[in-house]
């Protein structure tokens, strides 16, 4: 909002509203004006060999290659157009020349308005005005420095591609396209923000998504109003189904192959320049416990890894909840030497277990997020140390029991184990939300949060896809690829929940 | 916004079988070994049950019948079909107040149980109004995510029910089901009655049958879902009896806890085996007390179309609230079980049998 | 929009509710592992007894941490209080300590002799099993000599003498003469049935050591302790009820020792009811074991050896289970062999007509004849066959 009113006072580009005219120089100073003339706006008149005609290339000098527009562009000009025989008579006939001979690029386009002018501009590209002719040529230039393709740090596998998405939208296509050499494979461009123009893409196969659902996801996207569009966060946080939900509707990866499965699925991905992080949905609960690992793995250890992960998700929004329950409500359900020890260790503890607890999950949130802020090589150690020398320190001071930590680190352990990392996060939320209703209702209360948890997952919904299936609207089909990883000779048709029109997979 | 099949307002095949199972296996599961041993001699009430489970399978199709006559309609439109308007509102009415009694029945169900074993010192009031609170939310929400959280949680319930009994199998002592047939044929069917109660929730099939997919399919689910809890109840009993015996049993308040309360797992596990039990039993009288206010909406918006959801619950949650405080003691909530056995006879019966000739002497709806 | 509204609400009010009326936290929980029973005024004549309960109370940190820690701490105390109900000796009980007895890690209840053979037992178990906190997994024993004495033992290697006694009893199985535990909710079905039944007797030896010496019988019908099984009658009983698994009997074959650990015992009864006050019972007693050690050098693969030991068995079998026929039986007139409860199921019609005469009022029982055939078969020998060969003729 506080942007939208600045973009009001902006001088002068509310009202000046050039159009294009056959005039070069008009154009172009213009185009000077209304870019305030920076620096790395470069403006070069060439004469077109040795014709009399005279043409200009508008480019900015940080995002084009200029390599190419001097020897592709500006050589071509001056040297083809003086070796072809005859020369153009008319400015017409020119331009077709240029278009058609001259140049050897590929990426050519005629612009219509002042807009694509300015837009190809400020993406890198090359204007070329030739005298006389209102419509500009565009040339793809494109070119700026780009990070090399990496393994997604924070999506590492120990088997699996090791390449990951980057900034460059154009080169994380690539990484689609090498992989899905399907002709049915569509990539819907879009342009969000109304300052930032950012390329967005949205990337489905047709034929195997649902028809309805690529509907659904471009009316949302065409509704998207935004100034400024950094991450793909916000293109997430606009299109959700339900932005009061604790847990994420849409899921992100780096990673193109976990992408490209899910297009085989018959979700669909977004993908925005400028950012490496691609949206893929719709999403069930299920599917943010699933790593691409499960399927590279042989089914059996898949089938336990993700049993594992299960198990892994309850420990991380219950296990503190279950630890002040049971020591403040119902040690009667703890076996007898277990409660006996875990009473002698609470010995000459002053908080109860729940201050404890939230004291200790508190401190272990803090130190997550130290870890993150600070630089690598110190964040490493800065979470083994604050871990051990905390944790030794405050059963040392008599503040909290050496059980508690036990409970703590295995609840951190269990939330790091959850492959997404978004969704880990609304469990590490639910946590506190736990240990709250342990600390007042005991056991009782517990319970009655995990039904809450439950209508509220019941309800909700990723583009029209309950959250809940396979197990919500039950799909015995689905259930192959659940909990469990079926083999893969079993896993022939794609899930039934996506209702892809094709349903075999082959 | 619902452009998948499945996601609208439709409720699947499933849905309705663990909806039927689910209403059945509620608070009644906690007492159930008790009220039923106590008409008869030694285990035999595995009779009675057999008995009440057969009647209330063959009810039960007649019910299903009745509303799968009428695919894709409410209980108050057909039922104004077959008898009139005014006897048609009075019908819903009464299944009104039916299952707002069954809610609440339910929601002090857990709550006693719960303040005996978890929460000795918190008032009756405050478990059973933040239960209510929950139940609120999911009543407010769409009906077919209840009609899934039944699903998600039913077969969990099941589950633990048949994982419990198991581990008690060492205690188990097969001469205490002995002696067979000992009780006499009035015997056997007053136990009966008192086993039919925790099969009469199938009632919910008149209303439920309008959300379903495929109408058609509405008698074959209720009876599996029927089929379901008939086994779990038949095997809480005999274990119930195989292991406190039949004498225990019927002087045990809550027989099926004491059950879970004597497992001991070799090598004492994390937790004991109780908790678990606690939790499937809260989630499914939960179940039950949610789907039998949601049937309490259904009746009301039916009669009167203009009021919203929200309101409904608004206005019925603190009437739950107090019916559910209303009995006092152990003896009135006894009481306030009789009452609704008559009412469950009633409605289970008598309504759908006549309802069902009558619509085919008239010969109204589809006759398949 | 009203579905976020509900939640708020809820969330709010879960909140506003901080109430934690039960919230006690585990280390300020006095666990309860054993409580025992004594009568304050044993062998007065009043007419309402009054009742001394002992609790015992676990120090967790002395049981937590290594012995040698634990020196100047004891890992337990013993907690009475006196009432006229056990609820009130317990509630008098719990103003004598900083933390909140807590029953549900109750392992055992020791009610002493002078108790149980005076004080109804009915009324004692009550409270032990009607409060929630109880569970009817907890055995029962009944003490020679007070209670609370038995209780205060110090093992030498267990910390909670409550443990000592579980654990002991645990072992019933290996000793013929030890009485197996009896649950308090197995009390309770005898109980409601009006079934007589045995407790197993513990004695304190010394202040470090107790026993199982046999086993106390409990008229299922006024609810009192009648007598007393020694260690030989209390092996006969549990034979004769087919509890004898993994027992050992030891037999003479010509004045040689041999021993047999007994692999199965499984029990039949034949009922022969023709003669209403005076049935007859035969009692099957089939015995499956295997040589422990035998000091009885032969070839034990010679089926005449096999057959001897046999046949040295069942004698042995028969003289242990006549003896307990004869001290239930003819002595104590009390059931507790199970007959009844064999009638009930089998018989149930004969079973309703003796009720309330069976080992009590006319005394069906008494008058009843018991038979017992034992059965033995030695199914092994070990892992040898002979361990010398010197006294054998070739």
């Amino acid at each position: 909002m506080f942007r939208r009113t600045n973009h009001t006072k902006k001088p002068d580009s509310e009202n000046f509203d050039p159009e294009l005219v056959s005039d070069l120089q008009k154009n172009l100073d213009n185009i000077q004006k209304m870019l305030d003339d920076p620096q790395d706006l470069m403006i070069r008149k060439v004469p077109v060999g040795n014709t009399k005609f005279s043409c200009a290339l508008v480019y900015i000098s940080a995002l084009s290659d200029a390599r190419m527009i001097n020897e592709q562009i500006i050589k071509n000009i001056q040297l083809v157009m003086t070796e072809t025989k005859p020369a153009p008579s008319s400015k017409k006939q020119l331009f077709a020349l240029i278009q058609q001979e001259v140049l050897s690029v590929g990426n050519l386009k005629k612009a219509e308005a002042m807009d694509d002018v300015m837009l190809a501009v400020l993406s890198g590209n090359t204007a070329l005005f030739i005298e006389g002719l209102a419509n500009p040529l565009i040339i793809g230039t494109k070119g700026w420095k780009t990070r090399a393709i990496k393994e997604p740090v924070a999506e590492t596998l120990i088997r699996g591609p090791r390449d990951g998405f980057i900034e460059d939208l154009s080169t994380n296509i690539a990484h689609i396209r090498r992989r899905i050499r399907d002709p049915n494979l569509r990539f819907k461009p879009y342009r969000v923000g109304r300052r930032s123009k950012s390329r967005m893409m949205l990337a489905y196969i047709e034929g195997v998504i649902h028809p309805d659902l690529v509907k659904e996801v471009d009316r949302r996207l065409q509704t998207i109003d935004l100034d400024d569009v950094p991450e793909s966060g916000y293109i997430e946080q606009w299109i959700q189904d339900s932005f009061l939900s604790p847990f994420p509707q849409i899921g992100h990866t780096e990673r193109p192959d976990t992408v490209t499965a899910a297009l085989a699925q018959g979700k669909f991905a977004i993908l925005l320049d400028g950012t490496p992080f691609v949206l893929t949905a719709p999403m069930n609960f299920a599917s943010y416990l699933i790593s691409p690992e499960d399927y590279y793995n042989r089914w059996m250890f898949g089938s336990l890894i993700r049993v594992l992960r299960y198990f892994a998700a309850f420990n991380a929004v219950f296990l503190p909840a279950l630890y002040i329950a049971l020591l403040s409500y119902a040690p009667g359900m703890i076996p007898s030497q277990l409660a006996f020890s875990i009473a002698a260790t609470r010995e000459g503890v002053p908080y109860p277990a729940f201050i404890e607890a939230f004291l200790m999950e508190a401190t272990m949130e803090l130190l997550r997020e130290a870890g993150i802020r600070l630089p690598k090589p110190v964040g490493q150690t800065i979470g083994i140390v604050g871990g051990l020398v905390i944790g030794e320190a405050a059963i040392q001071a008599g503040v909290v029991s050496p059980i508690m930590v036990m409970v703590v680190a295995l609840t951190a352990i269990s939330s790091f184990s959850i492959p997404a990392f978004n969704f880990a996060l609304s469990f590490r939320l639910l946590r506190f939300g736990a240990m709250i209703a342990a600390t007042l209702f005991g056991f009782y209360g517990i319970i009655l949060f995990y039904i809450i948890i439950n209508i509220h997952v019941a309800n909700l919904k990723s583009f029209g896809v309950p959250y809940t299936t396979p197990a919500g609207p039950m799909f015995w089909h689905d259930w192959k690829d659940f909990v469990l990883r079926a083999p893969l000779l079993m896993l022939k048709k794609r899930p039934k929940f996506l209702q892809p029109k094709d349903v075999e997979r082959h | 916004m619902n452009h998948f099949e499945y996601s609208d307002k439709k409720i699947g095949n499933k849905e309705l079988a663990m909806a039927v199972s689910s209403i059945m296996v509620g608070a009644g599961t906690l007492t159930f070994p008790r009220l039923v041993a106590r008409y008869t001699i030694s285990a035999d009430g595995w009779i009675s049950i057999m008995i009440a489970g057969a009647v209330a399978i063959f009810f039960a199709w007649v019910a299903a019948r009745l509303a799968s006559r009428f695919p894709n309609t409410g209980f108050l439109d057909y039922t104004s079909k077959i008898v009139t308007k005014p006897v048609s509102y009075v019908l819903t009415f009464l299944f009104a107040i039916h299952f707002l009694l069954i809610a609440s029945y339910a929601t002090r169900g857990i709550a006693s149980a719960s303040k005996l074993f978890m929460l000795p010192k918190t008032p009756t009031e405050v478990i059973v109004f933040i239960f209510l609170l929950v139940v609120s939310y999911c009543v407010i929400g769409s009906r077919t995510a209840l009609l899934r959280v039944n699903l998600f949680f039913f077969p969990m319930v099941a589950f633990i029910i048949v994982v419990i009994q198991l581990a008690n199998i060492r205690f188990f002592e097969p001469e205490d089901l002995l002696p067979v047939f000992a009780t006499d044929w009035p015997h056997l069917f007053k136990g009966a009655q008192a086993a039919y109660l925790y099969f009469a929730g199938y009632t919910i099939v008149l209303f439920y049958s309008s959300y379903m997919n495929r109408p058609k399919d509405t008698g074959k689910m209720t009876v599996y879902g029927l089929l379901i809890s008939f086994g779990l109840y038949v095997l809480i009993y005999i274990f119930a009896m195989g292991i406190l015996s039949p004498v225990v049993s019927e002087n045990t308040m809550y027989p099926t806890l004491a059950v879970a309360k004597s497992i001991r797992l070799p090598g004492d596990f994390l937790i004991r085996f109780e908790s678990a039990y606690f939790a499937i039993f809260m989630m499914t009288i939960f179940n039950t007390a949610s789907m039998a206010f949601d049937v309490v909406i259904i009746c009301l918006s039916s009669m009167f179309r203009r009021v919203k959801k929200v309101v409904w619950v608004l206005i019925l949650s603190p009437l739950i609230y107090i019916l559910a405080m209303t009995p006092q003691s152990v003896v009135e909530m006894a009481m306030s079980r009789s009452i609704l056995v008559m009412f469950a006879f009633a409605f289970s019966l008598v309504v759908p049998v006549s309802l069902l000739m009558i619509a085919k002497f008239r010969g109204v709806g589809t006759n398949d | 929009m009203i579905k976020r509204i509900m939640l708020a609400v809820l969330s709010c009010s879960l909140f506003m509710l901080t109430g934690c009326w039960d919230r006690i936290e585990i280390e300020d929980r006095g666990f309860v592992t054993a409580i025992g029973v004594d009568l304050v005024h044993p062998g007065s004549e009043r007419k309402h007894p009054v009742y001394a309960v002992t609790s015992q109370l676990v120090v967790p940190t002395a049981v937590g941490k290594n012995q040698s820690q634990s020196g100047q701490s004891e890992p337990f105390f013993n907690l009475t209080g006196k009432g006229e109900s056990i609820f009130e000796a317990i509630r008098k009980l719990s103003s004598k300590t900083s933390r909140t007895p807590f029953y549900e890690h109750n392992k055992l209840i020791i009610l002493s002799e002078q108790l149980a053979k005076t004080g109804d037992l009915e009324s004692v178990l009550d409270l032990l099993l009607r409060d929630p906190e109880s569970r009817r997994s907890t055995t029962v024993f009944v003490s020679e000599g007070k209670a609370r004495e038995v209780l205060g033992v110090k093992p030498p290697n267990e910390k909670l003498p409550s443990m000592y006694i579980a654990s002991m009893s645990r072992n019933h199985f290996k000793s013929l003469h030890m009485y197996p535990p009896v649950k308090i909710g197995d009390i309770h079905r005898s109980m409601l049935l009006g079934q007589s039944f045995a407790l197993p007797l513990i004695k304190k030896m010394s202040p470090k050591q107790l026993k199982l010496i046999g086993a106390a019988v409990i008229d299922g019908q006024d609810m009192k302790m009648v007598g007393t099984l020694g260690l030989k009658e209390t092996s006969g009983l549990k034979l004769l009820t087919g509890r004898a698994k993994d027992g050992v009997l030891k037999v003479r074959i010509k004045d040689k020792l041999v021993v047999v650990e007994m692999i199965s015992d499984t029990q039949s009864v034949q009922a022969d009811l023709r003669d209403k006050q005076g049935p007859k019972f035969t009692i099957t007693l089939h015995i499956k074991g295997r040589v422990a050690e035998s000091h009885f050098h032969r070839n034990h693969l010679q089926a005449k050896v096999l057959s001897t030991i046999e046949e040295k068995v069942e004698k042995r079998v028969k003289q242990l289970t006549e003896l307990a026929i004869h001290k239930v039986q003819g002595q104590y007139k009390t059931d507790v062999i199970g007959l009844d409860k064999h009638m009930r199921n089998y018989n149930f019609d004969y079973y309703q007509q003796v009720r309330g005469n069976w080992d009590s009022g006319k005394n069906i029982f008494a008058n009843s004849q018991i038979k017992v055939i034992p059965d033995a078969k030695i199914t092994g020998i070990g892992i040898i066959n002979q361990t010398s060969n010197y006294n054998e003729v070739k």
